[in-house]
């Protein structure tokens, strides 16, 4: 019981860190990517 | 120093439960900043009128081609800081790698901001370009090999994720600097060095999450569920070979050649996309729209502009998709494609321009520049099935001379090819298709380096010696004996 509260106390924190992580990185990304949609589209005008 | 001691390997050592996908943000982190030297000729302009700030003062102020070797430098030293750095670093291991690089990419911002706020070119080179470089070569070999470590099932997809934010890092340092030099700009300053403090010291805080996360698997360590093949797949080693071994084999030496031609022929093109396509078909297309020469020229750079920027993107996208499908089709093949199908599209782009079928061309474009990324980020993965895990880094170190080679080759070959042709008569719109044909010659050269690539002989492998404590034993016992 103690084991399985630990073993899913340390899944969630896993998942914390991951969406931090991801998002740390992810939200410059998507913005690099706007810039070029938008760049783009004066292309095919 | 002791203070830093937690930047060792052995204290970067993941424990039991650790997500191996938070592993591919740090390397993000270090590669997304790195890959901004792409993204450098943005200060081209400005840098030119430092000192006469609404025109050039000639004479007074940088040339274009001065401020060009700053890129080149860079890069050059990226290839070599890899090369001598690279066993350091695989011994080091990622946290001290990545702290390491974080330091000189930051530095050569800052020492850059001096040299252009004392407008003296020299520092620029020594600090973005020396200084800078070294931070580039080690923060781009460390997370590669890393992440090798951490995903054995799928190197091609994992090294694809952090080559990916190399290329993505010109696609946030450009409008970065942008916005920034807007912001700094004074009626007195171009706001160029301020830009230059502002990004050394954003670029160090992210590499710095990047090296203070990174974690490397233990030893024993190998993804939940997963049992490595007892039999490897062709062409898939499963001994070692270290990194001296490894440049006295001839795989090592064809792959480099596959790289070098590979890279290039897409670098010498990715430069040059913009105009190309603006003196191809931009420029005709908005004559025949009746719009007067000044909006011509304007609506064609912003067109092109986008045309670039679109290639980065399908140069991004590429890095990914590519590599993570070399873990199903083998690299081999994958470099098959790459070269193969890279001849024969670049073999048709003048036909483009004669059909005057702007959106073939730019599809065609937009495939080469998809496998132009998917070399660079399929590479590592290949030489750890030539060579094994071992120092997988430091060979991949060495390989990247190769690139440095490539990145003055590349711009070179096309820049005087084409003002040859000019010089001989050759129409604008034309100039480009004797280049196209060269590209499609070296990806030939490519193909064939590729095609003899065969398994590395045994005679190179690593044996490993018997561990000290073990001879220690040995000996006693003889002794006894």
């Amino acid at each position: 019981m103690a084991q399985t509260l630990q073993g899913s106390e340390h899944k969630s924190r896993n998942l914390i860190k991951l969406i931090i992580s991801w998002t740390i990185v992810g939200v410059p990304s998507l913005w690099a990517v706007w810039q070029v949609v938008v760049k783009t589209v004066v292309l095919f005008q | 120093m002791s203070f830093l001691s937690f930047l060792d390997r052995e204290k970067s050592i993941a424990e039991p439960g650790y997500s191996r996908w938070l592993f591919p943000p740090s390397a993000l982190a270090v590669h997304l900043c790195i890959g901004q030297v792409y993204g450098i000729s943005v200060f081209n302009i400005p840098m030119t009128k430092l000192i006469g700030i609404n025109e050039p003062i000639k004479g007074v102020d940088w040339t274009i081609p001065e401020i060009g070797w700053i890129f080149s430098i860079a890069l050059a030293v990226l290839g070599i800081s890899a090369a001598v750095f690279g066993k350091w670093a695989e011994r080091s291991g990622p946290r001290k790698t990545m702290f390491v690089s974080a330091v000189c990419w930051s530095t050569g911002f800052l020492i850059g901001a001096f040299g252009i706020a004392v407008h003296n070119i020299w520092i620029v080179y020594f600090g973005y370009g020396i200084i800078g470089g070294i931070g580039l070569g080690l923060g781009y070999i460390s997370p590669v090999s890393t992440l090798m470590k951490w995903f054995p099932d799928r190197p091609g997809m994992a090294t694809g994720i952090a080559i990916m934010g190399f290329g993505g890092g010109a696609m946030i340092g450009s409008p970065l600097a942008v916005e920034l030099m807007n912001f700094f700009k004074t009626p007195s300053s171009m706001g160029v060095w301020e830009t230059f403090v502002a990004m050394g010291l954003i670029y160090f805080v992210f590499m710095l999450f990047g090296a203070l996360t990174a974690r490397v698997p233990a030893p024993d360590w190998k993804p939940e569920g997963w049992t490595p093949t007892p039999q490897p797949r062709k062409m898939m080693t499963t001994a070692n070979v270290t990194a001296d071994m490894a440049i006295r084999t001839p795989q090592f030496w064809l792959l480099w050649i596959v790289l070098c031609m590979n890279v290039t022929a897409g670098i010498g093109v990715l430069g040059q996309a913009s105009p190309m396509i603006q003196e191809m078909f931009l420029f005709k297309k908005f004559r025949d729209m009746g719009l007067d020469e000044k909006e011509v020229v304007k609506m064609a750079a912003a067109a092109g502009g986008g045309f670039a920027a679109l290639l980065s993107l399908f140069n991004l996208v590429g890095r990914f998709f590519w590599s993570s499908l070399s873990d199903i089709l083998g690299r081999k093949t994958n470099y098959m494609i790459y070269l193969g199908l890279g001849t024969v599209l670049y073999a048709l782009i003048p036909m483009t321009g004669q059909i005057g079928s702007i959106v073939l061309f730019v599809v065609l474009f937009a495939i080469i520049m998809s496998m132009y990324g998917g070399g660079f980020a399929t590479i590592p993965a290949y030489l750890r099935d030539m060579f094994g895990t071992m120092q997988v880094g430091a060979i991949h170190g060495r390989l990247l001379t190769a690139w440095s080679t490539a990145a003055v080759l590349g711009p070179v070959l096309v820049n005087y090819i084409r003002e040859y042709q000019i010089n001989n008569g050759v129409p604008k719109a034309e100039a480009y298709n004797v280049t196209m044909y060269i590209m499609a010659s070296l990806l030939v050269v490519g193909f064939i380096a590729n095609y003899l690539v065969k398994e590395v002989a045994p005679k190179y492998h690593h044996v490993e010696e018997p561990a000290p404590q073990k001879e220690l034993s040995n000996s006693l016992q003889m002794q006894r004996v």
